[in-house]
């Protein structure tokens, strides 16, 4: 039978299990929205394509699953870049789909033309362009198998407008497209395990780094089994948060930058470092050849080019978190005993209690970003929310005070740093996980980069929580002016605009501007129970900054824990 | 590990697809290398080519490129080596000026020493093919310059094979 290249583009996301797309429409993409018509899959009109792919990103994070977007060809495709980098950064596996001219007007600058897979191969795992409607199922199978497998990523289908429309007799195969390409995890090197296990064994003073991989991965359970059986702390990346629950005792919370003082010391202080899933970022290492200097270092990852890309170490293992980490702890069992650690235990907790005696309990019930985040803590329930940030001071203390209780309940742009991801991700998650409170904690700067995607989330029923700390400037280039370019502050200064409360309402979602602590319990308990999605204006002081904090480019020992007094 | 750059050799199977040499090209050209010759050319089997690079790295850095390299999906197989370690080859064709006399018995005589081949000669030049180590190819084509002007020049950059 013969049936359109837009026919066997939908069939193709039916295949693939695909049930809710974000996209904008456009000429180009015509016929695949008129496909679309006559299918069960629900469609999320954005009002920006930046956000359709920061929604699609959302989505996938939270769920697991590909997150679906399109845009039209031209502009459209060009809005994606944003979100696609943001995805490429953070390995999160986004299927963008792109309207393209007609293949006979390819390279003769038609109208909306534009090269997007020369402007996206880059910051994507992959591209294709469709150049024959009888490909499209063989295509769109590459496409998600490259995009949610190994190490997952972005991928981008080109679609000119002439394929779309094209009739052809087309055979939906599940047979991929693609020769250098394994999608199973790397085959795991007994003779390390063995190794790992030895020296974790042998360990005085053992510590795990828990990075995003693990959540990739599905590898918390695996790594709470071992970091107990070794009485080992786990510090956890940026993106690493959630892999293992926060408030369990083992657990010292994010390690850089702004990381917790005391898991810094830790990993100044420990003799061997297991790395699970991370990429040794800079700003989770801070300089990186005094980075965990004295340490033995064993890094598990299932990419073999993030080894010693950033850190040398002493002991590669390339492969799957959850797999490793199998073979690692059955290894173990086979010790007759493992050492009880209490010495490290206790100096690990001393550390930590030197740093909270170090830092001030708020009094009363001002509104400090702080104190916000941890009356989120006491309203938020572990396994029945997700919360979103911005980009700068609102998502470092976001980082810092909110509890991740499970894996992928907290979404952030990481690697890229994109002001303006958290909204439209927390309507991302919020449609994959329907039941679950999503909570955004934004900036005043970052929210309005994509706050015109209120309006999706009015009218396609997604109701979030937008937190702002409002500190009415661009908080973190505020605090680094301060910090490091003597308080010499320019082009920061927000200066309050917008009204939020009226911004809101004006979309016909909600808005709030509590005064107090207790005024923002109140509006977050209605704000969990409202239909539709309701912003918290928390206006907070400008002078509020985050710390701990290591300067760039210096060693993780060299962290300020709080202020310095000047 | 090695740090000096010197002349290494990328050799990369491919899939035979549009993109795989922007894609591979894009991950050296991200870190400010320059690519000094590449040659691709299809291989014994249908649909898969050989691309070659030369590039001037340190090791480190080309065990981080290789590694790269190796997740582009089209990318088959990668593999990397100083090129003093390995059998490698250069084609040249030299176009040369002998309007003057005693030009074209020079470079006959030239290319004799050198084992290269006259394959055109014309009125006021002399088409020369050399086929050698690429560090012979170079100092052939400076002799070259030193008897004559060079009207046109086509290297077809290193190929190579492991020893
Ligand atoms: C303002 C700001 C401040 C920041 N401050 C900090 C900070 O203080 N501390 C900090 O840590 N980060 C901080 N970040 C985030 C930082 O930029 C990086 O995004 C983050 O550190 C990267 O986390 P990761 O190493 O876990 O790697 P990710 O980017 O999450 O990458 C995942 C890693 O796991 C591997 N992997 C994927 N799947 C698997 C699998 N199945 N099995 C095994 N491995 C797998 C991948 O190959 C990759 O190496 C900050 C960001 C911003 C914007
Ligand atoms: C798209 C984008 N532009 C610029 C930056 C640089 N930048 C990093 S943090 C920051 C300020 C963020 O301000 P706001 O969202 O109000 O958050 P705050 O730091 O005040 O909490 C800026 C401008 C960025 N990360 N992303």
């Amino acid at each position: 039978m013969l049936i359109s290249g837009a026919e066997a583009i939908v069939r193709s996301l039916k295949r693939e299990g695909v049930k809710v797309i974000f996209g904008i429409p456009g000429g180009a993409v015509l016929p695949l929205y008129d496909a679309l018509y006559d299918s069960d899959i629900r469609h999320i009109l954005g009002r920006h394509e930046q956000c359709v792919a920061h929604m699609a990103d959302g989505y996938a994070r939270a769920s697991g699953k590909p997150g679906v977007c399109i845009a039209t060809s031209g502009p459209g495709a060009t809005n994606l870049v944003t979100g696609l980098a943001t995805a490429y950064m953070d390995s999160s596996p986004v299927v963008a789909l792109t309207g393209q001219v007609a293949r006979h007007m390819i390279g003769k600058d038609a109208f909306q033309e534009a090269d997007i897979i020369g402007i996206v191969t880059p910051i994507t795992k992959y591209c294709f362009q469709l150049t024959s409607a009888k490909e499209i199922p063989k295509v769109f199978k590459t496409a998600f198998t490259i995009a949610s497998t190994r190490r997952p990523g972005p991928v981008l289908i080109d679609m000119p407008v002439d394929v779309q429309r094209e009739q052809a007799e087309i055979e939906f195969t599940d047979e991929l497209d693609i020769k250098g390409y394994d999608q199973n995890p790397p085959w795991i090197n007994s003779d390390k395990i063995k190794k790992a296990a030895e020296v974790l064994a042998e360990a005085e003073r053992p510590l795990i780094l828990a990075g995003g991989g693990v959540i990739l991965s599905g590898a918390h359970v695996e790594l709470l089994t071992l970091a107990e059986m070794l009485s080992a702390p786990v510090a956890t990346t940026l993106m690493g948060k959630g892999s293992i629950s926060e408030d369990h005792p083992l657990c010292l919370g994010m390690m850089g930058m702004h990381g917790k003082a005391y898991a810094n010391y830790a990993a100044i202080e420990c003799d061997v470092l297991l790395a699970i899933g991370t990429r040794f970022s800079d700003r989770t290492t801070g300089k990186f050849d005094e980075f965990a200097k004295g340490a033995y270092k064993i890094h598990v990852d299932i990419d073999s080019a993030e080894i010693n890309k950033n850190v040398r170490v002493d002991l590669p293992i390339v492969g799957d978190a959850k797999e490793v980490l199998r073979s690692l702890i059955k290894e173990l069992k086979k010790c007759k005993r493992l050492k009880p650690r209490n010495a490290w235990f206790n100096r690990v907790r001393e550390l930590r209690f030197a740093f909270e005696q170090g830092v001030e309990e708020q009094q009363g019930s001002a509104l400090r970003p702080s104190s916000v985040i941890k009356l989120l803590n006491k309203l938020l329930e572990p396994g029945k929310s997700i919360v979103t940030t911005g980009v700068g001071q609102n998502q470092m203390w976001s980082a810092l005070h909110y509890l991740a209780r499970t894996p992928r309940s907290f979404i952030t742009s990481g690697g890229l740093g994109t002001m303006g991801f958290g909204f439209p991700a927390a309507l991302g998650a919020k449609v994959a996980c329907p039941d679950k409170v999503v909570v955004d904690i934004d900036g005043d700067g970052s929210f309005l980069m994509t706050e015109q995607d209120l309006a999706t989330s009015v009218t396609e029923g997604i109701p979030v929580i937008v937190v702002i700390l409002n500190n009415s400037s661009l908080g973190m280039v505020r605090q680094w002016q301060h910090l490091m370019y003597k308080r010499r502050f320019i082009a920061i200064d927000l200066k309050g605009v917008p009204d939020f409360v009226k911004l809101a309402h004006a979309y016909g979602a909600e808005g709030m501007r509590p005064g107090s602590l207790e005024e923002l319990e109140k509006a977050l308990k209605e704000a969990m129970k409202c239909e539709v999605t309701t912003v918290i204006d928390v206006n907070i002081s400008p002078e509020e900054r985050v710390f701990p904090m290591v300067l760039p480019g210096r060693a993780l020992h060299e962290v300020l824990a709080n202020e310095p007094k000047s | 590990m090695n740090q000096k750059a010197e002349p290494r050799i990328l050799v990369m199977i491919v899939e035979d697809k549009p993109g795989v040499l922007y894609k591979v090209s894009s991950i050296i050209r991200r870190r400010g290398i320059n690519i000094d010759a590449i040659s691709v050319a299809a291989t014994t089997e249908p649909g898969i080519s050989k691309m070659t690079f030369l590039v001037n790295v340190d090791e480190e850095t080309m065990e981080q490129l290789v590694r790269q390299i190796e997740k582009v999906p089209t990318v088959i197989s990668v593999g990397s080596s100083p090129i003093r370690g390995l059998y490698s080859k250069e084609l040249a064709l030299i176009k040369a000026n002998v309007s003057k006399p005693g030009e074209r018995e020079a470079l006959r005589a030239l290319a004799m020493k050198f084992n290269a081949r006259i394959v055109e000669e014309k009125a006021f030049t002399l088409t020369i093919e050399i086929v050698g180590l690429p560090e012979e190819v170079s100092n052939f084509i400076n002799e070259v310059k030193v008897i004559t002007e060079i009207v046109d020049l086509s290297r077809s950059g290193p190929v190579a094979l492991s020893r």
